[in-house]
């Protein structure tokens, strides 16, 4: 059943433990938080990392101040973990010929793989505003708190960000 | 108007400022920014990504039912129940109570006058009550706290 209530009030209803309130919060933020994850680490240990978000978000909610923006809060904590696991030792090199081989069996993936591509040649700053900038379409003003820089440093990042794309995106595909 | 600042105005507004349109009419690097830039954003707007797996939501939400259960208020009823077997014996407490006073009142009323021996027996009365009460105040909260579940991690 969907829950009217909004997020600040159930994040009241979790700090005293109601797990009902928390489906409901889990059921609305489950699929941007988890996207965000993806698009963020390049898909991996998303699983592990949504999860820690989430028992974050139980364990500090009695520290949740209503005034703020749940979303803003949640994405604000998804982040720092992504941060703490940026420092994680990088994993296997992934295969080419793997890559190029499911591209070429899914033309539509071709596209997907290619924008994951390009956010994974921005330094991890830059690929947060551009994550949450275009892809959740949040505005500047917003990203600029959870990313706890000023709006100022948000559109820089971005210039910077947007500038390296869109150079990339006009080079040759398959170049090095 | 320099290339730099149609850049930005696009990229921060979304729309072209004055005079940006005689700039890209004429500037072929802006129009080649433009056009990369205008595919870019789309296609991140539109990037597939991946759904969260069906098992993961009950995967999160039963990790985080010990947390929440910690959160959870004590519910009051081991609590009263703990008071109310505690209030069994007060009418033999007061008893005892009773005739304490009044043996302390006998023997000082042997001894010391009677407006004095009486003023004494009634101070230990009153103290006698005081810490009969502060006893079963303190009660229903060591219950509580006996029935608390072991604290949660307090770092986010």
């Amino acid at each position: 059943m969907h829950d009217e209530r909004p997020d600040e009030e159930l994040m009241a209803l979790v700090a005293r433990g109601d797990a009902a309130a928390l489906e409901s919060l889990y059921s609305r933020w489950e699929r941007p938080l988890y996207q965000f994850l993806a698009r963020h680490t390049g898909g991996r240990d998303v699983d592990d990392l949504h999860q820690e978000t989430w028992l974050r978000v139980v364990r500090a909610s009695t520290r949740y101040d209503p005034t703020r923006r749940f979303s803003t809060w949640l994405f604000q904590i998804a982040l720092n973990l992504c941060r703490d696991w940026v420092r994680r030792p990088p994993p296997e090199p992934v295969d080419p010929a793997s890559v190029s081989a499911l591209a070429a069996e899914h033309p539509d993936r071709d596209a997907a793989l290619d924008v994951e591509r390009l956010l994974a040649a921005l330094p991890e700053e830059q690929r947060a505003a551009v994550v949450l900038r275009y892809c959740h379409d949040l505005p500047e003003d917003e990203v600029a708190v959870i990313l706890d820089v000023p709006r100022g440093t948000v559109k820089s990042r971005l210039h910077a960000a947007v500038r390296r794309l869109v150079s990339l995106a006009r080079e040759p595909r398959g170049r090095p | 108007m320099t290339c730099d600042e149609l850049f930005d105005a696009w990229l921060h507004h979304g729309d072209l400022p004055a005079g940006g349109a005689e700039h890209l009419a004429t500037c072929a690097s802006c129009q080649r920014d433009a056009e990369a830039m205008t595919a870019l954003t789309s296609a991140l707007r539109a990037q597939a990504a991946p759904e969260p797996p069906p098992w993961l939501s009950r995967a999160v939400l039963r990790s985080a039912a010990p947390l929440l259960a910690a959160r959870a208020e004590p519910v009051p009823g081991p609590a009263w129940r703990a008071l109310a077997i505690a209030l069994l014996p007060l009418p033999l407490i007061l008893a005892v109570d009773w005739f304490l006073v009044r043996g302390a009142h006998a023997l000082l009323s042997g001894l010391l006058p009677d407006a004095l021996s009486l003023y004494l027996a009634g101070s230990y009365a009153v103290l006698l009550a005081t810490l009969l009460g502060l006893t079963y105040a303190a009660v229903p909260l060591l219950a509580a706290r006996q029935l608390r579940p072991p604290l949660e991690e307090h770092h986010a």
